[in-house]
């Protein structure tokens, strides 16, 4: 009966796994395999020696490191304030009655808008003559800033791209995580004296901690992965002399740029691995603080 | 503190949840408000806590007008219906949490805290996360968290709904052990009417927004001043038999006539289950069901349409389909008029 029933959602199943499989499985394990091709030829997929080449290649790259940077700048830039901005505007958005499925809709419109098509607006937004960024930094006396051809406030456009990107979903799960936090406890906080500010800290963020837990891992996931932004907002460029180079960027470059497989994949399990320790300090600090 | 209620309205868009209330609630009493679900009891306790802000009338804490006073600022202790222990703290950190947003200094408030959890008992499951609790110890720390801060009014949400039948026999004794030991004034909602007429010193009995009797609990059951109140209050429900006034005398169905001071019209006499008795002249009715409640022997007699129901004597038997005679005396018969009000009969 047991093994009957195992075969029969085996059954079901296989449809799924075959296509997990081909498209998901056996990648994984080909560019696992192929990050210690040491010598091959792909012309005739022969592999004449395995070895750890491509990873000593990827310590001693300079252009590695720099994406390596670049990435971490971008992760640093993007999460806290996408969290810390997204938290702020969904608190508001909770306590408006007044057109509240208009405003959430408005928000969640990033989200749902094709990259390229945003990416595009946002080249526009950027213009360093005709930008409406520069116009309005220009109503503060500010000079106007070539935010997407200087090395130094490329990365930074594209922070602030990626922050706006992400907003609508991080509102939207802290919206449901909010609406968990039954009334009872904020009016049993302010029975036991607790003001606007003592309910924020006390109720609503401890209540919260799974739902922000849930989005920090998803936001560093994603900002780790960062690339379609980059492709589009620098037309198919990392950025001016790469200042906009991230890890996916340069497996990206290694990959169909130079058809450099080996180091393609080896860079790929590098950014693997740094994600997987990310995600595991996550997960054991979470298991420390949220306890309830 | 004394607590007074002045023309008091609660409306929610269309709706008006409570309607008009006063009352003054004495000092150092426990009050019970009763009432069936939707009458605007809840409502009015959130309007003595500040969470809701009465749309008419004024509330008095000892009189001082504090309707405009937020919660945060009256000085009060509140026990929830679902007790509202922060998940998140220990039960010691739930019971010094007032104390902590009053920027007692932690010392004196650990110290405070556990006092207090003596008081109720559970201090011995200070480290403790709300979640690892049973439903009466989560209420015990509910009921030390709303006390720590000593206020002058306690109120409670219908702590006792949310437990079983022999905990809240034991947790409402120790409410009022707790209530009689701080001499605290004390507003209990429940729709619980047993809850309510054992423990309290006063009750206020609300009907859809308007309070329908203040009393203390056995002239809510004796002397009910509404056929409402003498529906509501009582299990067995109250028995009622049509009757008519004319000319100043009261044509009971007992068979006797008493002297009335009202005009001419139909009315209802409330007789209690237990004040109602077998005899061998009064009203005839056939006996429809018998059953045994604990120690006592209920009859159910009458038609479809009025039944009545009767305690019978000890040694008493009757049989289905019996036709028996009932009989109540004088002074158990209540006189209502079909609009509600009570007649009083006049000695």
């Amino acid at each position: 009966m047991k093994l009957k029933d195992t075969a029969k959602a085996f059954l079901y199943l296989f449809p799924a796994l075959l296509i997990i499989g081909v498209f998901v499985i056996y990648p994984m394990i080909k560019s696992f395999l192929m990050s210690f091709y040491a010598d091959y030829d792909f012309f005739n997929d022969v592999v004449y020696r395995y070895g750890l080449d491509n990873f000593i290649y990827l310590w001693n790259d300079e252009v590695f490191h720099q994406a390596l940077r670049n990435t971490f700048i971008f992760v640093l830039g993007v999460v806290p304030i996408s969290i810390i901005l997204s938290l702020w505007i969904a608190l508001m958005l909770n306590s408006i009655t007044v057109l509240s499925k208009f405003f959430r809709t408005v928000y969640f419109i990033p989200f749902v808008t094709s990259v390229v098509a945003v990416s595009i607006v946002w080249r526009w937004i950027f213009h360093s003559n005709y930008g409406i960024m520069n116009y309005f930094l220009g109503l503060f006396g500010i000079d106007p800033i070539q935010w997407l051809t200087s090395t130094e406030w490329a990365m930074p456009a594209l922070i602030i791209l990626s922050i706006w990107k992400g907003l609508g979903y991080n509102i939207i799960i802290f919206l449901a995580g909010l609406q968990t936090i039954g009334d009872s406890y904020y009016n049993a906080a302010r029975i036991d004296g607790a003001n606007r500010w003592s309910r924020f800290i006390h109720v609503t963020l401890p209540q919260l901690a799974p739902t922000t837990f849930f989005i920090t891992i998803i936001s560093i996931i994603n900002s780790f992965k960062v690339f379609d932004e980059i492709y589009a907002l620098f037309d198919g460029q990392a950025g001016p002399s790469n200042s906009a180079l991230t890890v996916v960027y340069y497996v990206f470059n290694k990959f169909y740029g130079e058809w450099d497989f080996g180091v393609a994949s080896a860079a790929a399990y590098v950014l693997f691995l740094i994600i997987f320790i990310f995600t595991l300090i996550q997960f054991y600090i979470s298991k420390k603080k949220i306890t309830y | 503190m004394t607590i007074t209620l002045h023309n008091i309205s609660m409306k929610f868009n269309n709706t008006t949840a409570v309607n008009q209330l006063s009352v003054t609630i004495p000092k150092g009493e426990l009050v019970s408000i009763l009432g069936p679900s939707g009458c605007g009891k809840s409502t009015t306790l959130f309007m003595l806590a500040g969470l809701y802000e009465p749309t008419g009338g004024s509330i008095l804490f000892n009189d001082k007008d504090v309707t405009k006073l937020t919660p945060e600022k009256r000085g009060i202790g509140m026990v929830f219906q679902n007790y509202a222990l922060y998940p998140h703290m220990t039960v010691l950190q739930n019971i010094m949490f007032p104390l902590k947003m009053h920027k007692m200094k932690k010392a004196e408030a650990k110290k405070k805290a556990i006092e207090m959890a003596k008081l109720v008992e559970i201090d011995h499951l200070l480290d403790r996360k709300p979640s690892m609790l049973s439903g009466g110890q989560q209420q015990r720390v509910a009921i030390a968290r709303a006390l720590v801060r000593e206020p002058e009014i306690l109120l409670l949400d219908e702590p006792l709904s949310n437990l079983d039948a022999r905990l809240r026999l034991t947790m409402r004794e120790e409410i009022r052990r707790i209530q009689q030991a701080l001499k605290i004034t004390t507003v209990f909602v429940t729709h619980d009417q047993e809850e309510a007429l054992s423990i309290s010193d006063h009750v206020l009995l609300m009907n859809q927004g308007k309070l329908m009797q203040f009393d203390v609990p056995s002239n809510l059951y004796d002397e009910p001043n509404h056929r409402f109140v003498a529906s509501f209050i009582g299990s067995p429900s109250m028995n009622y038999f049509d009757a008519e006034i004319v000319d100043g005398t009261l044509k009971t169905p007992f068979g006797y006539d008493l002297a009335i001071e009202a005009p001419n019209q139909s009315v209802q006499i409330a007789v209690r289950p237990e004040n109602l008795y077998l005899s061998t002249s009064g009203l005839k009715e056939e006996v429809r069901l018998v059953e045994r409640v604990g120690k006592d022997t209920l009859a159910v007699i009458g038609n479809d349409t009025a039944k009545k129901r009767l305690f019978l004597q000890k040694g008493e038997t009757v049989e289905v389909g019996q036709a028996v005679y009932v009989q109540a005396d004088k002074d158990t018969i209540r006189v209502f008029q079909k609009t509600g009000e009570r007649i009083y009969i006049k000695e």
